[in-house]
This record gives structure tokens, sequence and C-alpha cells, in this order.
């Protein structure tokens, strides 16, 4: 856990993120004015289309040249922009104090550098952190000079409970007022699952990215001897004596799983990025999501 | 299989505290993971929760088991006799008859077959098991069938010839029970093969083998010697001895009879083969005494070339006659040379014997006649088991026992009786003459009384005054008392057992062998027995009422003939079948001279490299070249 929130990033990387914006595979409606194209016609300076004019448009969109060739009234139409709201929802649960650095670092690093991205993009940005089914978090906002509080609030997340993906993600897509870009951060070690959560998310019709962030030891266990293995989040315990068979059948249940995260998000059209808890931030920020969540 | 430490297996009870050891928790290391979903349910620890799953489940326990079970077992030292499969039964059978004396094998026929039967048990493999039979007059196992050769061994080295006859057929039948049905089993039978073997089941197995050990015999035996007393002269005496030359050539030998070392006879005697001469030599003397017959000759077999005769000691009959007063009995007793007779009234006689030998009641009855022998004339003490029915008027003779010893020569068919007593015996007995409603005169034999009823007064017949009367006094008392009297019954075979009535009051008997060994006999119901009669000679019976003397002789025929006869072949491998020739032994030796025959149309148009060898073969083998086929075969060669 950073000791302050100035921790977080490099400035030289800040630099870097400043230059991205957030990218979104599907166009939503926005509240204000921003930067983002919408369905909507507005005032841009973007020509979209024309239309035939109608009692009441405002003359000043009139072509006129056109009404000159063709001795016929016509309205520019142009593209409206508006903004994007950017939802980060990170797990906080006990599972993800491990690795080092931890799993929970990591994640927060991430939503950080994402959050960094959306504020100067003058999106609104919104937090959730699951943790013991509830998300809490902090309600989506916009503008640069928010950035300082949501460093605050992701430098005060700390692990602690368990996980329900399932019930914690309904729970946020229920509440959210605004549907947008929604990026998961979590390990997905859910006894329940995670389906249902992010199958509500996508009912409201959010873009959803999942970040699979896993440990190190996660991958490639070193576990020896005989142990009894203590559940971080229910306690739960399973004695366990570790040879190459506990080992195999561990890789072989691994592998099934990330199988099976993948079909998943394949089958629904939601991004995929798994990382391991120890690789730098910085370069999965900027090569991993580059293109895919950021541009 | 059997342990010899049995107590060892209770280790193994030690599985207990391991299998409970091997249920004990695993301490385990407390390791916190992000999250249990990616372990496996357990492997093992979980699924095999129950005892005999988690058994199953693991090999490691099982191997721990299994290797404290093998060393339980291997402390209890198991042992397990098993019948070797391919290990032999050997029985050897060892003729220790007369006839394996003779000394036509050097030195004797029983010295070869030892000498064979130790060569068998030495050549004998591990494993083997081996038996030892004697084939005296009872086969006699010296050695029980064992492993231990050098038991076996010994029993063969102290098996001794004897002056038996021949029980071979015995010994091969109590081999064959001893061995029952086992087929691998091999009995050895050493033998002369000195008699002819009838055909039966024993001879017909294949299991046994002869062996034998005889080449030939040239024997002269005396194959019987009795002596006779005269029927008239009380100290003349006839000695009836048979010669037999069993040899392939005439014999002539001198023949000599001594008695008590003294010569009586002496006389040079010639006998073509297989010729049977019997001679009657008449001699007197009074009193014991020893004959000895001898043949003065070298033959092959010398027990047979001796043989003894023991006559008794004049010893009288005690005969005690109770009577009022009887002039027949009286002077017919008084006049047999060997009674001495003693007369008392009825009141000196109170019952019992005495020191008689026979009591004679003359119509006495006394209160209890006890055990002896008896002769009662019209008497029947209390305790002799007759019953008196009544009287016989004039009873009419019907028939009498002409084989009963007592009415030997007697004629009983002219004797006329006034009155006689009816009786019923009422236990075992003879009745010796019969009449019309009873027997008269009756022999009764129990265990300890033997006696005569004469069922009539003999003042009231015609019986003394016939020739009949002293003839049955006189059979009666040889019957009642035989052995003093009678001379063969001083005489036995070789083999047979020695039984003579014993005195009275004797029980203990000592006997010396002629070998000088002396033996404890045994008195049973009155008899002396003695049963190991394996030499020839004169016995001696020493007793507290003074000795008596027996001769054994071989007279024995069959075993004085030493000719072989033809042993049955052995079927298949036996020792008896012929000599196989050592054709290795001629391996190393020159082909000079030998023929070598090659088949001509063989070898013609023969091709290549086969013609060339077998050519040059020839060439080595034949120099000179007189093989036509050399020329042949060039041809061949030339050819191609």
């Amino acid at each position: 856990m950073p000791a302050t929130r100035h921790a977080f990033f490099t400035s030289e990387f800040l630099a870097q993120l400043e230059r991205l914006s957030l990218l979104s595979r599907r166009v939503f409606r926005g509240r204000v004015r921003g930067e983002r194209r919408s369905l909507r016609r507005g005032h841009s300076v973007e020509f979209c289309d024309y239309r035939a004019y109608g009692v009441g448009d405002d003359l000043r969109y009139v072509d006129w040249n056109i009404y000159g060739r063709l001795d016929r009234l016509h309205v520019k139409l142009f593209v409206d922009e508006e903004d994007l709201c950017l939802h980060l929802i990170v797990d906080a649960s006990a599972s993800m104090n491990f690795g080092s650095p931890t799993k929970l670092d990591c994640a927060v690093r991430i939503a950080a550098a994402l959050g960094f991205v959306g504020l100067v993009n003058l999106e609104r940005v919104g937090v959730g952190v699951l943790r013991d089914r509830v998300a809490e978090g902090w309600p989506p906002t916009r503008g640069r000079s928010q950035v300082a509080g949501l460093l605050d609030v992701l430098a005060g997340v700390g692990p602690a409970g368990g996980t329900s993906l399932n019930e914690g993600l309904g729970n946020y897509a229920a509440r959210a007022r605004q549907a947008g870009l929604a990026v998961v951060i979590s390990d997905l070690l859910d006894p329940a699952g995670y389906e249902s959560g992010v199958r509500a998310l996508l009912e409201r019709r959010f873009d959803v990215h999942l970040v699979h962030v896993l440990a190190p030891e996660e991958m490639n266990p070193e576990l020896a001897g005989d142990l009894r293995l203590v559940d971080s989040e229910t306690g739960e315990m399973r004695e366990l004596s570790m040879d190459g068979d506990a080992v195999r059948a561990y890789r072989e249940r691994l592998r099934q799983f990330l199988e099976r995260v993948e079909t998943f998000c394949r089958t629904k059209e939601i991004g995929y990025h798994r990382l391991a808890s120890d690789a730098p931030t910085e370069e999965f920020v900027l090569a991993q999501l580059r293109g895919r969540v950021l541009v | 299989m059997s342990f010899l430490a049995p107590f060892a297996l209770t280790l193994f009870a030690l599985s207990v505290p391991l299998v409970l050891l091997y249920f004990l928790k695993v301490r385990r290391r407390e390791r916190t993971v992000s999250s249990l979903l990616l372990w496996p349910t357990s492997l093992r620890d979980r699924e095999a929760s129950t005892f005999f799953q988690r058994l199953h489940r693991d090999p490691l326990l099982l191997l721990q088991l299994l290797a404290l079970l093998a060393l339980a077992l291997a402390l209890a030292r198991p042992v397990a006799t098993v019948m070797g499969q391919g290990a032999r039964k050997v029985v050897v059978v060892l003729d220790t008859s007369a006839s394996m004396k003779a000394r036509d094998v050097s030195p004797s026929r029983f010295e070869a077959a030892r000498a064979g039967a130790a060569a068998l048990v030495r050549g004998l493999g591990e494993g083997a098991e081996v038996m030892v039979i004697e084939a005296g007059v009872q086969p006699k196992v010296t050695a029980a069938l064992a492993r231990d050769r050098e038991r076996a061994l010994a029993a063969i080295r102290a098996a001794q010839a004897r002056d038996l006859p021949t029980r071979i057929q015995e010994a091969v039948r109590t081999a064959r029970a001893l061995v029952a049905a086992e087929p691998r089993a091999e009995i050895h039978v050493f033998t002369d093969g000195a008699f002819t073997l009838p055909q039966s089941p024993d001879v017909a197995d294949p299991r046994v083998r002869w062996v034998g050990v005889g080449r030939h015999g040239q024997n002269v035996a005396i194959t019987s010697l009795s002596i006779r007393k005269n029927y008239y002269g009380a100290f003349d005496y006839q000695a009836f001895v048979s010669l037999v030359n069993y040899s392939v050539e005439p014999q002539t030998f001198g023949f000599r009879l001594e008695l008590d070392g003294k010569s009586i006879a002496e006389k040079e005697v010639t006998l073509e083969p297989s010729v049977r001469r019997s001679m009657v030599l008449p001699f007197s003397h009074s009193g014991g005494g020893t004959v000895t017959a001898r043949l003065r000759i070298d033959d092959d077999l010398a027990v047979d070339n001796t043989a003894y005769a023991v006559l008794p000691p004049p010893r009288k009959i005690a005969v005690l006659l109770v009577s009022a007063g009887n002039l027949f009995l009286e002077k017919v007793l008084r006049t047999d040379p060997q009674v001495s007779l003693e007369v008392r009234t009825p009141d000196q006689y109170q019952g019992g014997m005495g020191d008689a030998d026979v009591v004679v009641l003359d119509s006495v009855t006394p209160p209890r006649a006890g055990p002896g022998r008896f002769i009662f004339v019209n008497a029947v003490p209390p305790d002799v088991p007759l019953e008196v029915l009544g009287r016989l008027e004039r009873p009419t003779i019907m028939d009498w026992d002409r084989a009963h010893p007592v009415m030997r020569h007697v004629e009983f068919a002219k004797v006329t009786i006034e009155d006689a007593m009816r009786i019923r015996p009422l236990a075992a007995g003879r009745s010796v003459v019969e009449a019309v409603g009873g027997s008269l005169i009756y022999a009764l034999e129990e265990p300890d009384r033997k006696a005569l009823f004469i069922g009539f007064d003999l003042f009231k017949t015609d019986f003394p005054l016939r020739i009949a009367f002293p003839l049955v006094l006189s059979n009666t008392l040889r019957w009642l008392h035989p052995a003093g009297l009678d001379q063969s019954s001083f005489q036995f075979a070789a083999g047979q057992p020695i039984l003579l009535p014993a005195p009275h009051g004797v029980t203990t008997v000592t006997v010396t062998t002629p070998s000088g060994r002396a033996v404890q006999g045994r008195v049973t119901r009155g008899m002396v027995s003695f049963t190991e009669t394996d030499e020839t000679g004169i016995y001696t019976l020493s007793t507290s009422r003074g000795e008596t003397r027996v001769a054994v002789n071989l007279a024995d025929a069959d075993e004085s003939n030493l000719v072989p006869h033809p042993l049955p072949a052995a079927s298949g491998h036996g020792p008896a079948a012929a000599p196989v020739p050592d054709y290795l032994a001629q391996l190393d030796g020159n082909v000079r001279g030998l023929k070598i025959g090659l088949p001509r149309e063989y070898f013609e148009n023969l091709t290549g490299e086969t013609a060339s060898l077998i050519a040059r073969a020839v060439d080595r083998l034949d120099p000179e070249k007189h093989l036509p086929l050399h020329s042949a075969k060039s041809r061949a060669q030339s050819r191609f």
C-alpha cells in the first residue's frame, strides 16, 4: 500500500498517461457536453448530415449554398459531443492481499492510471470497491481537479473481508445512474463465481472490461509438505499433502478456470486482460491496455 | 508346515500399532492461501476417509505390513517336511539264510551280498531314503526308511548270515507292504537264488530287483538225523541219517557218527550227483548223551555237514497208583521199564500230584484231585468236570478214536464190560471209546489238567486180560507226559521255536545257545518257549529243576541245495540287467584297420564344396586309394 497518493506514479508515467484517452467500443449518452461523440446531433464543429428545414429551426444552420443552387432550405446537422462515464470497480477482498506487490496494489495502480486518464480527458470517473458483497466507492465525478480526490480514495482501499463478486457487481450495476465503460479489476477467485454480476453490468449496457490480476504464487504454487491450507476469506481449512499429484491437479484446475474465464469473456464481448501482480503496472497500462481500453 | 519358534508369530501383533501409527494425524503446517477455489478438494486425505478405503488406497502401509509379516514368519522358522519328488526309496533286502554262507563266491555269498548292498547304498544320491530288511525266519527291519545312509550302512555291516532256511518271500512281502504303492520305490533283494520262487505278486512286482550272488554249488548235506528207540530193548537205538549230494560231480567223503565225542560208526560214502542216501545205524547206549553226525568233506557250505541229536537221560516216569489193590494195574505199570511205581492205599492219598508225574486213581474218589496228570479208573473226583448220570448195563461199544495217541495200535472190538458209569463231559476233551448211551473212555484236556477217564471197574470186564490193556496204559503215560520219553521232541529245525513242557513249578529258564550266549527263555502255561534258534547245534535249557538239552539242525534240503535258480529278470534298468559295453572307452583309439562303408549312390554326382570336402575326407582316411569311389568322384567333378 503506497504511503501517499503521490507515490502512485512517476511524473514520467503521468506525462505518458496524459496523452492517452479512453476508448469505448460503444457510444453512450452523456450528461453534459464532453469531448466524446454523442448519438445526439448537437453543436460541435463536426458536420454530420442535412435535413429539410422545419419551422422553428435556427436560421443560422440553414445552408445557404444549397438554397442558392436548389432553391430549397436545408439545415446542417452537426455531431454533438458528450462525456463518458468510466466505472472503476476494484475487488478489495482479502484474497487480493497476496503476491508481492499485492494484487490489490496492482489493481489500485491500474485503477488510478485509468482514472487519471479519464479525469484528464474530461470524463466522469467513478470508483466501486467490492468488499463483502457491497460496492462502496466514489460517485462518478469529472474534472481534472478531481485527480487528487480519486487518488486519495484509491489509496484508502485496503484488503479485508470476503468477496461476493456476483452480488457486488449486481449492486453496482443497479445503483449506477449512468452506464458507461466499466473496468472490473479482480482476481475472480470467488467460489460463487462472477458471471451473474458481470451479466448484470452487461444488462445495464456497460462496456465491460475485465482485468484479471493473479499473484505469481497462484499461477505457479511453490508449496511443499503436509499442509493445512486456510482460505483467506472464508477461513475454511483443507488438509493437503503437497506432492506432484496435488500440484498437477492445481495446475489443471487453474488452466480450466482461466479457460472458462476467457470463454465467458469472448462470448459476452468483454475485454479480458490478465496480468500477474508482480508485472510492472506502467508497462501493462501503456502496452496491454493501449488500443483496447485507452487510445 | 510347522514352525520351530511359533511364538515369533506374535511379532505380527505389531501390525496393530503400525496401523494405528499410520492413522495418526499428520501434523500439518498451516498456510494461508488466497482462495481454496483452485486447490483440489484433496486427493486422498479427504476422499479416502473410511478405514478400509484407506488401507486399500495405501500401498505403503500394505508393503510395511507385508514386510512385518515376512519378518515374523522368518523369525518363526517355518519348516516343511516335503516328500521330495525325485527322492528314491530304496529297500535293501538281505537274504540271511544258511545257503548265504556258501563259499563259492569268495569270501562268501553273504559277504558279496553285503558288499553289493553297501555299494548300492553308498551310490545313492542325497535325499534317497534307505531301509534295510534282513530276511531271517521273520523279516526284520534293521534300519527304518530314512535318509540316514550311515545308519543303513551300519545295519548292513551288522547283518549276519544265520543257519536258517530261506524266507525271502516273506521279506519281499514285508518290504512291499512297507513301501506300499509308492511307485518310485525300489526293492533290491540280495540273495543267492538257491530256492524256487513261486509265482506271486511279490515276485512279479516290477519294483523288485533281484541281485544274485551265487554262482554254483558244490555241497553234500546231512538233510536229516533222527534217533529212535527200538520198540524192544530198553537201550537199543537206531540212528536214521539222510545224505544228499547236491554237486554236479560224484563225491566221496567220510561219514562219522559220534556219541558224546566217541565214534560209534564210521563210513566211506560215495554219492553220485543229486542222489540221496538214507542209512540206519543201530547202536546201544544207556543214559543220555549227544549224537553228532559229521561229514568229512570240504564243500561250499559247512553248516549242513554236521547234525545233532540229543538222547534224553533215562529218566523214568514217576507213577503214583492209589488203589485198594489192583493186580492188573500194578503188574502192567511195574512191567514198563520206564516207570517207577509207588503204590498207596486210598487213606494215604489226599489229592494232588506230590512228586509223581502221573497219578492213577483206581476206584478211589479223593475230595479233590487238583491240577496235574491223572488216570481216573472208575472214579470221578468232585472237581473233575464230568457229570455222573447213572450206570450203563452191558454197554455196547460202538466205536473208538483210532487217531488218538492213547488208542495207538489198540483193538477194542471184543472187549466186554459188565457195567460202566454213564457220564456227561462238562469241559473240553475227546471221547476215546464210545458206547451206546455214553462215553466209556474219555480224554480230558484242561489248561492245567490232563487226564484219562476209564469209566468202568477193571474187575468187571475182560479188558485187563486183553492185549489192548497194557498198550492203552503205555500210550496214556506217553500221551500224558510226552517229553520224558520221545526223542523227536528234543529235535528242532533251525528257525523253529523250541517248545517244551516245563517241569512242575518252573518259572524261569535260561537258554545257552551253541555259541555260548545265555538268553532268558519264556515260560507260559507250563511250556518253555525259545524262538531265536538261528544257529545249529545243542541248546541247553537250564531251570531250577535241572538241565534239558535240545538239538537244532538245519535239516532243510532246499537250503542245502546251493545251485542258484534263475532269478526273475528285473524289468527296465535294474542292476540285474545285462551289462552295457563301455562305448566311450573306445573313442580315443586309432581307426587303422576299421572298415568304413560309404554307400556309393549317396556320394555320386556331388557338386561344389560338399563334393570337395567329402573327397578330402576320403583321401585322408584312405591314403592308399582303395576306394573305387574316388574315381567316381573325380568323374563327377570333371563333369562340372
